[in-house]
């Protein structure tokens, strides 16, 4: 069954062009044991819809959907998500599988002031020629998006930062994925390429909300 | 839920298409780049600004990334620490030949303030002066402090004192590295690197005395204390990783044509002061190649003799000097020389 609660106090401008997050509410909200009345303590994504909310008071755009059920594909789809957000790895899964785009939050967050996002270089680099699947669109249609807001703001002080992190290869590849992005409409604002090097070190340093990569066995 | 750290990032999409028609251009063949996990690499942190000569911002951010994105396939040319860097590769390419296996090589990490718009006319000036250069970082105006240590860089070269004294004081070795109007030129078979003793080699404990009681009382106290070891300064490790590198050119009979070199300028005398700092090396099974003790007299004509493809010391006094007779000279800004002594 869908429950969908739309909060009315806030105006939602320019519908088609939103981009619409959907955050499971068990990351929102932490409530351990139900106790019915009791108010839930802040979950891990906490600090990621504090960093929305920034971006989107520069933005003049606030619209949040919170949904809660059990099978809430179908009201992923329903409302046009581009990108869902878990802690949930099955949950992850089963929404991609749908032509949903998906991530997994970082547990360890990460600034409550800007948000970041973290492109890994086999995102950016497509490596086989397979036709592009409903979930290719959806991640395209989502890139596409993060773009053009991202251009709504100055290079300086901006709410959204865009990283690059190129992991295996070196300058080269990190170079064609800086031409890709910018092919796209999408300017880094920072790029790190490891060559080899470990990640964790980086990751750490970066704070990333999420990271945006193709195989979860990287 | 056991999930590794990594794997709580990721999301499940799908590759994209690529549709880079411009590729920047590449050299020929690229050796693979060393891994800095290993402990055995010497990993220098290089700043863009002294290993290029790039354009200062003088127009205001978004024309300074328009100019720099218009002129993307322009190299840019060579700055201060250009030779120093070709130097460290010749001895990697030397290395490779000696011990193929081997990772104990030097990595070269590029660290730049700037936005990556300016990363592909870097990435080009790279290949065009056939540098190997596989890392970077570009952080859109965040310190690069704490990549320098996720890095574990061994040495830190910037032209901005204000990185390098962070640096320093997060324990990495660090300088700011100024630029002669003619720069003099280097070999290019045998990497070269000179030191000043107290303030880098060693800590400031022995110029603290010197400024607080004058030289009469300096030269008895190092005499006193000539066979006690002097406090290590922020350039030691990096003395120390140079020499392990030399030994594996020893080990293979390469002594007397070593392509390393190291050399010590001390304002210390050839007597009790300058023993100390001897015994001090010593004590660290450090060797170096050529010592110089000038009892105070100016470093110009030695470095001018030398020759070195960078030169450190704590005095800015020095540092201009050197930089007056066209050696790359580095101000590391350590200790009591800096200014007044604190508390």
């Amino acid at each position: 069954m869908v429950s969908t609660i739309q909060n009315t106090d806030v105006k939602q401008k320019e519908a088609d062009r939103a981009v619409v997050v959907a955050v499971t509410s068990r990351a929102v909200f932490d409530c351990g044991v139900d106790d019915g009345d009791e108010v839930c303590e802040v979950g891990v994504a906490f600090p990621l819809l504090q960093v929305l909310q920034r971006v989107n008071e520069r933005l003049e755009i606030s619209r949040f959907c919170f949904s809660s059920e059990e099978d809430f594909t179908e009201s992923l789809l329903k409302n046009n998500v581009h990108l869902f957000l878990t802690t949930d790895r099955d949950e992850a899964a089963q929404a991609s599988q749908k032509g949903v785009f998906s991530a997994l939050l970082n547990e360890k967050v990460a600034s409550s002031e800007q948000l970041r996002v973290v492109f890994c270089e086999d995102a950016v680099i497509r490596t086989d020629t397979e036709p592009p699947s409903a979930s290719q669109d959806a991640a395209q249609s989502f890139w596409a998006q993060l773009g053009e807001m991202r251009r709504r703001f100055g290079v300086l002080d901006s709410p959204l930062s865009l990283l690059l992190l190129t992991s295996r290869g070196g300058r080269e590849s990190c170079g064609a994925a800086l031409q890709t992005l910018r092919s796209r409409g999408l300017n880094m604002d920072e790029a790190y390429c490891l060559a080899g090097a470990p990640r964790s070190p980086i990751l750490s340093l970066l704070r990333p909300h999420f990271l945006l990569i193709n195989h979860l066995e990287d | 839920m056991s999930q590794n750290n990594e794997d709580t990032l990721t999301a499940r999409g799908p590759d994209l298409t690529s549709i880079s028609e411009l590729k920047p251009s590449t050299p020929t063949r690229k050796p693979k780049p060393p891994k800095p996990e290993n402990a055995t690499t010497i990993t220098i942190g290089i700043s863009a600004q002294v290993l290029f000569n790039m354009e200062k911002e003088q127009q205001g951010l978004e024309d300074y990334i328009k100019y720099q994105v218009e002129h993307e396939t322009q190299p840019f040319s060579p700055g201060p620490a250009f030779s120093f860097i070709k130097a460290l590769e010749a001895v990697n390419t030397q290395l490779k030949e000696l011990y193929p296996d081997s990772e104990e090589l030097f990595d070269v990490v590029l660290m730049t303030n700037n936005h990556p718009y300016i990363g592909l006319r870097l990435i080009n000036t790279i290949n065009h002066h056939q540098l190997f250069i596989e890392r970077f970082c570009m952080t859109g105006g965040n310190s690069p402090i704490g990549y320098l240590k996720a890095y574990h860089t061994n040495l830190y070269l910037s032209s901005d004192p204000d990185k390098v004294r962070e640096a320093l004081e997060e324990g990495i070795a660090a300088a700011t590295v100024f630029t002669p109007e003619k720069i003099t030129e280097v070999s290019d078979t045998q990497l070269r690197v000179a030191f000043d003793g107290d303030g880098v080699l060693f800590s400031d404990e022995s110029e603290r005395i010197f400024k607080a009681h004058g030289l009469e009382k300096f030269l008895e106290y190092e005499k006193k204390h000539e066979n006690k070891p002097l406090e290590h300064g922020p350039l030691k490790g990096f003395l120390e990783a140079l020499e392990k590198l030399q030994k594996k050119f020893y080990d293979k009979g390469q002594r007397m044509d070593c392509p390393i070199r190291t050399y010590l300028v001390t304002s210390r005398g050839a007597h009790s002061s300058g023993n100390r700092a001897l015994k001090t090396l010593q004590s660290w099974g450090l060797e170096i190649d050529e010592a110089f003790f000038l009892a105070g007299a100016p470093k110009g004509p030695i470095l001018e003799k030398i020759r070195p493809h960078i030169f450190f010391d704590d005095k800015m006094s020095y540092v201009e000097e050197a930089v007056e007779i066209g050696t790359v000279a580095c101000h590391v800004p350590y200790g009591i020389s800096q200014g007044p002594a604190p508390k």
